[in-house]
């Protein structure tokens, strides 16, 4: 006769790995990773400012370890990181079209080709007033 | 069934059989190929000759009703629109679409997706509603353009099994709901971006994405729901600027 | 089991179900509405539909001419009180679809624009791109939404309209997702469940379209109407049957033969691809026959060949042909004219309704393809059928809402007594059947004899034959087993319940076929090759009785439009 059934639905529990499955889930948890990093950094240049306030000796100190070579390493990987986060977030600009051309937004490649322009130009300009010449 | 000589695929389905055992498990099923077969078929083949008890939602077998959607070999897929012979691996994986409760074998629960996409509020909202006798509401082709690509949308669940956001909390508003929220807020008739905004620009909202954009990846009709994001967290954004700065401005 | 109660239950959410469940929430707040459907209202088959929806919108245009195109289409043999009701209300309907937000394609001016389409003189066939059913099933899902008084019931498969005292009371559903059978009371019912494509091999129609609410209502003591009507859309691709839209003929698209000429000039030099649906795909099958088709895996077939179109009115116009063309015939029509052949594609009979869409069994309505008011006749017109969905549906919504105000509330009681039977013809009988019959098996096997038998070409024998095999059929669907014991989910159950109602369809189109001694529209008898107006100008009946079909007449309503030779 009546037939009652009750079924529980089958919720999958998620891998801790589930990332590694997919090279662009990787490319995402670097992202959200780089963030760590690019924290990171802030608070180097505020070490950088707190030696700089303890005087000459602190300053020279602070240089010293800088160019370690360990410290040098790490600057190195949060240039990457800073650079993958960059490239990923210009890379998303184009999905927000500002103007369209004749109806239809710019094309991606233009709009981050461009972005990426300015960027790297900007850049430059600041390393010729920090250094001047190249 | 199969004349000797006929080449065979061999598939390996996960299966949920909730009156049997509380855990799913996987079966391997070998079927004759033919070289213009799409996973559907294969899946059609099994129940009518091999297990009737095969359980999958289908219909259209085109690529326009959505129903079709597993994860074939971790991807995300309409199983009508892939065809065998573009499968590398062997067995050919199937396995219900990801982050969704699995009802039985292939078939998952979209019930969350029902919710939030009546929560996108995906109609035409008007303040002022033109008496039909007097005719259509104008609208140029550039102005159709504006909209035409989030209006593809067929709802078939392959963005929300893409995301990862939406795999870690099940309250996240998620892809395609988002999309049409979009196609709504894009289309020249409609007045109602001031409620639509409000209901979409939440903590579970549009806020959530990390724009992983996976969602855009395997989406069929290139709907482009990682963009269609994005787009609205500008919209909300800028509505949100506008109301802090010019506090007494018509919005 | 439960017991739940609507005003209006509507089976089926497709088109025609949607627009009347919003037809009716519009007429009455305080009615409630249930939409029960077997799958989710945007997976209903509307959704596959590409070429458009035909209304009067322009000023060359007239009703008279949509009029008298829909009457000569059908081959005299629709209403044409009810065409002329139909050609007044779908123009306000594609508005309304208009405002509801449906992204009709426009003109530059920002007007509907229109195309041209088989057996319609002048361009009137509104169209969103070659997705019109996609974008009008999601238009009316997602606006249906905003309407607290619709409730729906996704996933609910009705396998009865309760009945008492010669009234529609309700209906007995399974909900698949707890595997129990849900008594639904209701003081209307409105069938919208579409049509039966998957009765023949070679079609369209997606799975689901298995003709469940005919059989329903055919059960329910409404009578079925002129089923013998069957129309094969001349352009599908071989193999799969997937529909290449008439849309790519309107937009300029050539049909040809292997020696690469426009065969149509010598069938219907007038229209040429622009002529119905009937002659063109009777056209394609002489061609083969005389062996000026293409030889292909799935067998001979024509070209359409849309090359000189170009990529952009292609891209712009056609863009779902192109995406299927690629997708499952491997050829890019910019390049290559796509492989078609003629396939089942709708059927024009259907429950018997009058414009109001009663079926004459009181509380109980039915619209779209199921249903059959007759506007369609003999031979349905290209992008009539999504406008009847419309029109039709919004009718039915109403008449419904009408009725449904104008009844006492239905009392439990005899609700739950009339299940009790169902569910021990489910659960007790079917589920638990062992039988040494493959359900797949007697499936295809009925799919075959319709192809083969009540094709586009039938004869006295063939239909003898189809009729005696379909009967055997029924015999040994007696003896289908249903392996899947568990009452949650189990498609098996629903698609041998879909047999079930498919095996009836067939004998009742097999019948009515052999009843009809002449060819008219789609209905092509060899052995009676002429249209017969002095004995059949009529529809035909089909009434179940304890034991079996009873055939009946109903006379053609003729209004301004005297029948004449149908030549194009």
């Amino acid at each position: 006769m009546a037939v009652e059934t009750v079924r529980k639905p089958y919720v999958r529990q998620r891998s801790a790995w589930w990332w590694t499955k997919n090279p662009r889930y990787v490319l995402f948890q670097f992202r959200e990773l780089s963030s760590v990093f690019v924290v990171l950094y802030a608070f180097l240049v505020l070490w950088q400012l707190w030696a700089l306030r303890g005087g000459s000796d602190a300053y020279y100190a602070f240089l010293v370890m800088w160019y370690s070579r360990p410290m040098m390493a790490l600057n190195a990987v949060i240039l990457a990181f800073a650079i993958l986060h960059s490239v990923t977030w210009f890379a998303l600009t184009a999905k927000v079209p500002l103007f369209r051309i004749k109806g239809r937004p710019p094309p991606a490649a233009l709009v981050i080709g461009a972005s990426l322009a300015i960027w790297v130009a900007l850049s430059l300009l600041i390393v010729k007033l920090l250094y001047g010449g190249f | 069934m199969a004349d000797r000589g006929t080449k065979m695929i061999k598939l390996r389905i996960s299966r949920y059989r909730p009156e049997r055992s509380g855990e799913p498990f996987d079966q391997e099923f070998t079927i004759p190929y033919r070289d213009d077969m799409v996973v559907l078929d294969a899946l059609n083949y099994i129940k009518d000759h091999i297990d009737p008890t095969l359980t999958y939602r289908w219909s259209c077998r085109m690529g326009i009703c959505g129903s079709c959607g597993a994860n074939v070999d971790g991807t995300p897929k309409l199983t009508c629109a892939l065809y065998l012979r573009d499968l590398k691996k062997r067995p050919v994986l199937i396995e219900p679409l990801a982050n969704f409760a699995v009802l039985k074998d292939l078939v998952v629960d979209i019930e969350p997706f029902m919710e939030k996409l009546e929560a996108a509020k995906p109609y035409i909202i008007r303040k002022d509603e033109r008496p039909i006798e007097r005719g259509e509401y104008r609208q140029t082709p550039e102005e159709l353009e504006l909209y035409r690509q989030q209006s593809l949308c067929i709802n078939c669940m392959l963005c929300y099994s893409a995301c990862p956001v939406y795999g870690h909390d099940e309250k996240f508003l998620g892809p395609a709901a988002s999309a049409l929220a979009l196609r709504y807020e894009l289309d020249s008739r409609d007045q109602g971006s001031e409620e639509r905004l409000a209901a979409v620009a939440t903590e579970h909202g549009i806020w959530q994405c990390t724009f992983v954009g996976e969602c855009s990846v395997v989406c069929p009709k290139h709907v482009d729901p990682a963009g269609a994001i994005q787009q609205l967290k500008a919209l909300a954004a800028t509505r949100l600027m506008k109301a802090m700065l010019l506090p007494l401005a018509p919005r | 089991m439960e017991r739940l109660a609507y005003d209006i239950v509507i089976v089926g959410g497709g088109a025609a179900g949607l627009r009347a469940a919003i037809a009716a929430a519009e007429t009455s707040r305080s009615l409630r509405i249930a939409i029960v459907s077997k799958v989710y209202p945007m997976r209903s088959h509307t959704v596959s539909a590409e070429g458009g929806t035909a209304a009067v919108l322009r000023d060359y245009d007239s009703f008279d001419g949509h009029g008298f195109d829909t009457v000569k289409g059908s081959d005299f043999l629709a209403d044409q009180d009810a065409v002329e009701f139909f050609v007044r209300r779908a123009p306000p309907e594609v508005i309304q679809m208009e405002h509801w937000g449906c992204p009709w394609s426009r003109d530059p001016d920002g007007r509907i624009a229109v195309r041209a389409f088989g057996g319609m003189t002048v361009k009137r066939t509104v169209f969103a791109a070659d997705k019109v059913g996609f974008h009008m099933l999601h238009t009316l899902f997602q606006t249906s939404l905003k309407y607290e008084n619709i409730e729906r019931l996704d996933e609910w498969f009705v396998t009865q309209i309760l009945a008492e005292g010669g009234k529609a009371v309700g209906v007995a559903a399974l909900e698949l997702r707890s595997g129990t059978l849900h008594a639904i009371a209701a003081k209307a019912v409105v069938i919208a469940t579409g049509g039966a494509g998957r009765v023949y091999e070679f079609t369209t129609n997606g799975a689901i379209k298995t003709g469940d609410g005919m059989a329903l209502a055919l059960r329910a003591a409404a009578p079925l109407k002129d089923m013998e009507f069957l129309q094969f859309h001349p352009t599908c691709l071989p193999g799969t049957g997937i529909l290449i839209t008439e849309a790519a003929r309107g937009e300029g698209g050539y049909l040809i033969n292997n020696k690469g000429e426009r065969f149509l000039k010598k069938y219907v030099p007038e229209k040429m691809e622009l002529g119905p649906r009937d002659i063109l795909s009777r056209s394609i099958l002489q061609e083969i026959r005389e062996g000026r088709g293409f030889q292909g895996p799935y067998g001979q077939y024509v070209g359409l060949d849309l090359r000189h179109l170009g990529e952009d009115v292609i891209n712009k116009k056609l863009p779902m042909v192109r995406e299927l063309a690629e997708e499952y015939a491997g050829v890019d029509p910019v390049h290559e004219p796509i492989p078609v052949r003629p396939g089942q594609h709708y059927i024009m009979g259907g429950v018997h309704t009058d414009v109001r869409g009663s079926t004459g069994v009181p509380g109980l309505f039915a619209a779209g393809e199921a249903a059959c008011v007759s506007i369609n006749g003999a031979n349905r017109l290209g992008s009539n059928s999504l406008s009847e969905c419309l029109v039709f549906g919004g009718e039915a919504g109403r008449s419904a809402a009408a009725y449904a105000i104008s009844q006492p509330a239905v009392g439990s009681n005899p609700i739950s007594g009339l299940v009790k039977a169902e569910e021990a013809r489910i659960f007790d009988g079917l589920l638990k059947r062992e039988g040494g019959e493959n359900l797949a098996e007697v499936r295809s096997d009925m799919q075959h004899t319709m192809e083969e038998n009540v094709g586009i070409y039938r004869n006295g024998d063939s239909l003898e034959k189809a009729l005696a095999h379909v009967r055997e059929l029924r015999r040994r669907y007696e003896r289908v087993g249903v392996r899947d014991k568990d009452p949650f989910f189990n498609t098996e159950l629903t698609t041998t319940l879909e047999l079930d109602f498919m095996l009836d369809l067939a004998e009742a189109i097999a019948n009515a076929a052999l009843l009809r001694r002449e060819s008219r529209g789609a209905h092509s008898r060899t052995d009676y090759p002429k249209r017969d107006d002095a004995n059949f100008l009529h529809h035909s009946m089909a009434f179940r009785t304890a034991t079996g079909l009873r055939f009946d007449k109903l006379p053609v309503k003729i209004t301004k439009w005297q029948p004449a030779a149908r030549v194009y």
